[in-house]
């Protein structure tokens, strides 16, 4: 997961949604989500 | 049967048959227009109950044994066909699946732990990335909650931790009252902050200014109503890094391969 080392984490969800629903997809998923969450802004 | 038709039963047969014999009530059902006589009948059968009922079952029965004498397999080619169709794709594209392992295909395959495309060797981070793949690391499950209100950056993608331009254009949703904004870039580990250029919902650097490669830095953005002063407005604070020199060169090949690697490894 190339995206997923370089903190490219939105374009890492865009490639996982066009895999095939599998568990270890949905594992990446969970993961790449918890990245992007915790990307919310400081205000 | 009695003749409660007499006038039509003497022009039916010659038999003075009240009503139409079960040969010619028959006859008429599995013949139709073709019978010889049909007009005729069927001005009878309009006008006699009893015939008119007979002739309905009749026709009931006919249309049931027809139904039973259509062959099986003219609905069951059309049914099956897709469905055998839809199977052999399924065993063909599975079977290879399965012979290939998974890892050769689209041009790619692994000889001795090493992946190539072609006759061409892949470097080793393509190896990485494949392998790492299979080990996803684990969630933290400690993401913060949603930040209530904030100047919502759109561009660069705010989900991305690192950007891969060195001359970003930032922009931004528009927050309702503000009639100005104020945009601060430093790095995340302390520096003077730079002000970018605001137009509009939009900032980008000063003239002949560039981020450094590999840097991480901190963007914040203060959206100011008429009469607040800098400082005193909404502020937001996005970090990000940017691509070091040697990420940056590579990772548009690395973009390509490893896609085509996930997609074959799967």
């Amino acid at each position: 997961m190339i995206f997923y080392q370089l903190g490219f984490y939105a374009d890492a969800l865009e490639t996982l949604n066009a895999l095939p629903d599998e568990p270890i997809v949905q594992q990446w998923h969970t993961v790449v989500q918890e990245q992007i969450q915790q990307r919310q802004p400081r205000l | 049967m009695k003749a409660a038709c007499p006038e039509m039963a003497r022009s039916l047969n010659h038999d003075n048959q009240a009503h139409l014999s079960a040969e010619q009530l028959v006859e008429l059902a599995e013949r139709g227009r073709r019978r010889q006589r049909y007009e005729e009948y069927i001005d009878h059968i309009v006008e006699c109950p009893l015939c008119r009922e007979t002739y309905r079952q009749l026709l009931e029965a006919e249309s049931a044994a027809r139904a039973a004498r259509t062959p099986e397999w003219v609905p069951a080619l059309w049914v099956w066909l897709p469905a055998a169709a839809a199977a052999m794709l399924i065993l063909f594209f599975g079977a290879r699946a399965l012979l290939s392992g998974g890892v050769e295909t689209a041009g790619l395959r692994q000889h001795d732990g090493v992946w190539y495309e072609g006759a061409t060797r892949l470097p080793e981070w393509a190896f990485a990335a494949a392998a790492q793949f299979e080990r996803p690391p684990a969630p933290t499950r400690d993401a913060p909650s949603e930040t209530p209100r904030a100047v919502r950056l759109i561009r660069p993608n705010p989900a991305n931790a690192a950007i891969e331009s060195r001359i970003p254009d930032f922009q931004w949703e528009p927050v309702p009252d503000a009639a100005r904004y104020r945009v601060r870039l430093e790095r995340a580990e302390g520096s003077r902050a730079l002000n970018l250029k605001v137009d509009g919902e939009r900032a980008t650097l000063p003239e002949g200014e560039r981020l450094e490669a590999g840097v991480s830095y901190r963007l914040t953005i203060e959206a100011l109503a008429a009469d607040e002063l800098a400082g005193d407005g909404l502020k937001t604070v996005y970090e990000f890094r940017t691509l070091s020199s040697e990420e940056s060169s590579s990772s548009a090949g690395r973009v390509r391969i490893v896609s085509r690697l996930l997609v074959s490894a799967l």
